[in-house]
């Protein structure tokens, strides 16, 4: 048993491996910039700046985002290797763009090093106007606001027609400077007609396979490097909107997650059994029929919709004003002294509604399994004899049919309890319950992928423990059962 | 493949069952519902005559019609339709599109409240039997019932093709684990480098090579990002097959008696194993937060989570077929595995899946309105289920924005349990 037990703790390492890097693939696509995020106007603990390009570079390098991607990549033989290093999504379409034009990573480079040559030029010239006119340089500062975004355009821009404009506005507005534009924008246009006369296209269409070694943003996000411990040790990186480490920010919510979990399986079972025995002893009858189809009915419920038709009944001042609309404990908190039983007393009232959320589906499911699986028992010879022996009918059901039929009941435990970690997200949006679902919610609105991520691989974590420890419910269930 | 097995087994089935026949006239009714919407709620009205002109606005792609005269009608006038002086207006059973906004009966109004409307000459009066909001208004004046018409598309859409998806992949994986098993698919050294070549060959030529434009295509959504996503598999796929053959080829010829064992069962259930730890639902909502959310993109994703299901039916099923004699004469009079997998083990497995496929689809719908409810991953302003009962949790005087989408989600799932349910029950 131990030894099977092992085995299967072996097979989560490949799993993980999948959840993390799916998680890593979330992280990387997601929208939105991080250090755009982590940048604070105000001086931040960390980067010990207030300046927002320092606290830019100072957190590139804490987040390993001028890494490569993984330990490998594919691409074409176009590609320069240190392609990662643009970190700029748009340049590096660009810079993309521009090689599918070319095929020749030299001449790209080349549009890129002449663009910023032709800003440094300028800005010399531009100090020395500065000096010699004064009253010009301070009556043209439209004209320098276009200037430096036609150079940011300029660098983010691979078409033919987009790039001619904007050197045509370089032109026009340098003009105002008393400056001869072909001379300094020389080099661009240079370099523009390199890109087709030298151009190597075919090398886009050939494979090539680029090894980084360990030194990759994948294998520190996962193993941990000086700043981090590592996902693989439960460090999750920094939240980007709170700023703070996400594992502190998980730890507080995946109790409540957890608790409300545990909770309505227990509750389920502790109502459906009784339910689905009562089915099997008595199918016929019209109330059973009615329970099933009431069942039946309550299982094809999506959980949102019991979720706020309660909440319109129970806790809307209107109609019945019952239950609290949401949270999960007092606004002020609980009472200092407070031991646990009492906390669970306050917040009692918040619990109910959620709770049943939580459980109704579940009931049709696991209510339904006991009926069949108890009359699959009744008419086996055992049941005979324990009646023939006198047994009441009660004892007879809970204490020798119920055990031989718990086999299957297990195995909803590994079915249920996935759903409601996964169903979780809504229905704590739904009752404000700060779990791990509402994280997951609000991170995903903010964009805050850490969080997101590790909610999946905790999630993950706990589904593979809860099929584990069905199977080994199993074998305490059934004897007959050895694992090997 | 013959599909007039399925057929007529459901056929008999349904001749049997008459609580099925009942859930599947139910279904086709929303079918039809889904299929008619532009017609059943526009605010166009479907015939209309103008200054002396037979027109017919909801049926029209074209957004003006010149009458002459002078007058140039816009199609896209919105409310201002129910205004016009014409001589003959006849309206669909709702007159609204579920993006027109009616200002007039704007912060959600009741079923039974007093709805109004203004006429040109500036005289506002209790609104007219035909023009009035069946089911109510939402927030921004949009007509509930409009919206939940429309909102049938999308439900049964989703269900439909995230089920084809996943059950194209769910079958063909499936199949392969439970016919060959470990031992069953025999495998070259030749051809085992000719297979990994392949891999990464179509990976390059499919996926690398302007990656940026497929990038672009996921953020754009549409019917052609499904397409195009497909035809790549489709040709991916197939180089990997050809390269196969052609290693297998040269296998033979240098005469390699050494194979080894392809072990297609072990990857497969590992697949599932892996897919099913992941809480769908959780993935859905974070992959969907990624790109530009739009339905195709959700198609997409909620068709490649959700074929562990359908895979692991089909292998179980497949395991039990492979040893029956009809397979065994199959192999007999030398046919190959694929005609055997796919003309003669398919059609007999095939009502079985259908049952997987159909809570598959109830699953879908489930998974879009969960999404659309909490706000992610679907697009703004579009006519679903589940965003309407989104709006109702914010407002809960508004009873009619939660109970009649609510009620929608509940009888479509309820109907594809059903259907499911007794399906199961004819084997």
């Amino acid at each position: 048993m131990l030894k099977y037990v092992v085995k299967r703790l072996l097979w989560f390492i490949p799993t993980l491996f999948i959840v993390t890097l799916l998680g890593f693939l979330l992280l990387v696509y997601s929208p939105g910039d991080p250090l755009d995020m982590l940048v604070s106007p105000l001086t931040s603990k960390n980067s010990g700046s207030n300046d927002p390009e320092q606290q830019k570079t100072f957190w590139r390098q804490q987040l390993g985002l001028d890494l490569p991607l993984f330990y490998f990549s594919v691409c074409t033989a176009a590609e320069p290797d240190t392609l990662y290093k643009i970190y700029d999504k748009e340049k590096l379409k660009t810079y993309k763009a521009l090689l599918h034009q070319s095929g020749n990573s030299e001449t790209v480079n080349d549009y890129f090093k002449a663009i910023q040559e032709c800003k440094q030029t300028y800005e010399i010239r531009l100090n020395i106007e500065k000096q010699k006119f004064p009253e010009a340089y301070n009556n043209h500062k439209i004209q320098l606001s276009t200037i430096a975004m036609s150079f940011n355009a300029l660098e983010r821009t691979a078409d033919t027609t987009l790039q001619k404009y904007h050197l045509h506005t370089l032109e026009t507005n340098a003009s105002a400077f008393s400056m001869k534009p072909p001379d300094i924008y020389g080099p661009i246009t240079q370099s523009i007609k390199k890109l087709h006369t030298h151009s190597t296209k075919y090398k886009n269409y050939i494979p090539k396979i680029i090894w980084y070694g360990t030194n990759n943003r994948y294998h520190h996000w996962l193993f941990g490097n000086a700043q981090s411990k590592g996902v693989i040790r439960g460090d999750f990186g920094i939240s980007y909107t709170k700023k703070e480490p996400v594992t502190a920010i998980i730890k507080d919510k995946i109790i409540w997650s957890l608790f409300f979990s545990v909770l309505s399986i227990i509750l389920a079972y502790i109502i459906s059994i009784p339910i689905g025995i009562r089915l099997a002893q008595k199918p016929e009858s019209t109330t059973s029929k009615i329970t099933q189809i009431a069942l039946f009915m309550l299982y094809s419920m999506p959980s949102f919709f019991i979720g706020v038709l309660l909440l319109m009944l129970f806790s809307n001042p209107d109609i019945l004003s019952v239950f609290p609309p949401s949270g999960i404990k007092p606004i002020s908190g609980y009472d200092e002294d407070a031991n646990l039983f009492e906390k669970f007393y306050e917040s009692l009232p918040y619990m109910v509604l959620p709770l049943i959320c939580y459980t109704y589906s579940s009931l049709a499911y696991i209510s339904r399994l006991t009926q069949t699986s108890i009359m699959e028992q009744l008419p086996l010879d055992y049941i005979k004899t324990a009646k023939a022996k006198g047994l009441s009918e009660k004892e007879v059901i809970w204490k020798h049919a119920l055990k031989n039929s718990l086999l299957p009941l297990i195995t909803v435990f590994s079915a249920v309890f996935p759903s409601i970690i996964g169903g979780s997200v809504i229905i704590e949006s739904i009752f404000t319950i700060p779990g791990m679902g509402l994280e997951t919610v609000k991170a995903i609105i903010a964009k805050d992928f850490p969080i997101v991520i590790a909610v999946i691989t905790l999630s993950s974590i706990l589904t593979m423990l809860s099929y584990l420890i069905a199977d080994v419910l199993y074998a305490w269930a059934d004897p007959r059962i050895r694992y090997k | 493949m013959k599909l007039k097995h399925t057929y007529s087994t459901v056929k008999v089935a349904l001749a049997k069952n008459r609580k099925l026949k009942r859930a599947v006239k139910v279904f086709f009714l929303f079918i039809v519902i889904a299929l008619l919407a532009p017609l059943l709620a526009n605010d166009k009205p479907l015939v209309c005559k103008y200054k002396n002109t037979w027109l017919f606005p909801a049926f029209s792609f074209k957004n003006t019609i010149d009458l002459g005269n002078n007058t140039i009608l816009n199609y896209n006038m919105g409310k201002d339709w129910k205004l016009l002086p014409a001589d003959v207006m006849f309206f669909p059973p709702c007159a609204y599109s579920p993006n027109t906004i009616d200002a007039e009966n704007a912060p959600r109004k009741s079923p039974f409240g007093e709805q109004v409307i203004t006429y040109e000459n500036g005289i506002t009066v209790a609104i007219p039997f035909k023009f009035k909001h069946w089911l109510g208004t939402t927030q921004n004046g949009n007509d509930v019932l409009s919206c939940i018409v429309h909102g049938t598309r999308i439900a049964i859409g989703i269900g439909f093709f995230s089920m084809l998806i996943a059950s194209l992949i769910g079958i063909t994986l499936g199949a392969c684990a439970g016919y060959f098993t470990n031992d069953g698919l025999k495998i070259g050294y030749i051809q085992l480098l000719f297979l990994i070549t392949g891999i990464f060959l179509t990976y390059f030529y499919c996926f690398v090579i302007r990656g940026d434009k497929l990038a672009h295509a996921f953020n754009n959504g549409g019917i052609w990002l499904i397409l195009r996503l497909l035809f790549l598999c489709y040709i991916a796929i197939k180089t990997i097959g050809g390269l196969v053959w052609i290693g297998g080829y040269i296998d033979k010829k240098l005469n390699t008696h050494q194979k080894l064992n392809f072990p297609v069962d072990v990857l497969v259930s590992r697949a599932i194993e892996i897919l099913n730890s992941i809480p769908a639902l959780l993935l859905i909502i974070a992959l969907s937060a990624i790109a530009k959310p739009s339905y195709s993109l959700l198609i997409i994703i909620i068709g490649f989570l959700s074929w562990t299901n359908i895979a692991r039916l089909t292998r179980a099923e497949y395991l039990k077929a492979k040893n029956l004699d009809y397979v065994n004469a199959c192999k007999a009079i030398g046919m190959k595995n694929r005609r055997i997998m796919i003309r003669h083990i398919l059609p007999n497995v095939l009502p079985i899946l259908l049952v997987q496929i159909v809570f598959g689809m109830g699953g879908a719908v489930l998974a879009e309105a969960s999404l659309s409810f909490i706000g992610i991953g679907v697009p703004v302003n579009a006519a679903s289920w589940g965003t309407l009962l989104n709006e109702g949790r914010d407002h809960f005087s508004s009873w009619w924005l939660v109970v009649f989408p609510g009620i929608c989600i509940f009888l479509l799932i309820l109907l594809y349990n059903t259907i499911g349910n007794q399906l199961s029950k004819l084997k």
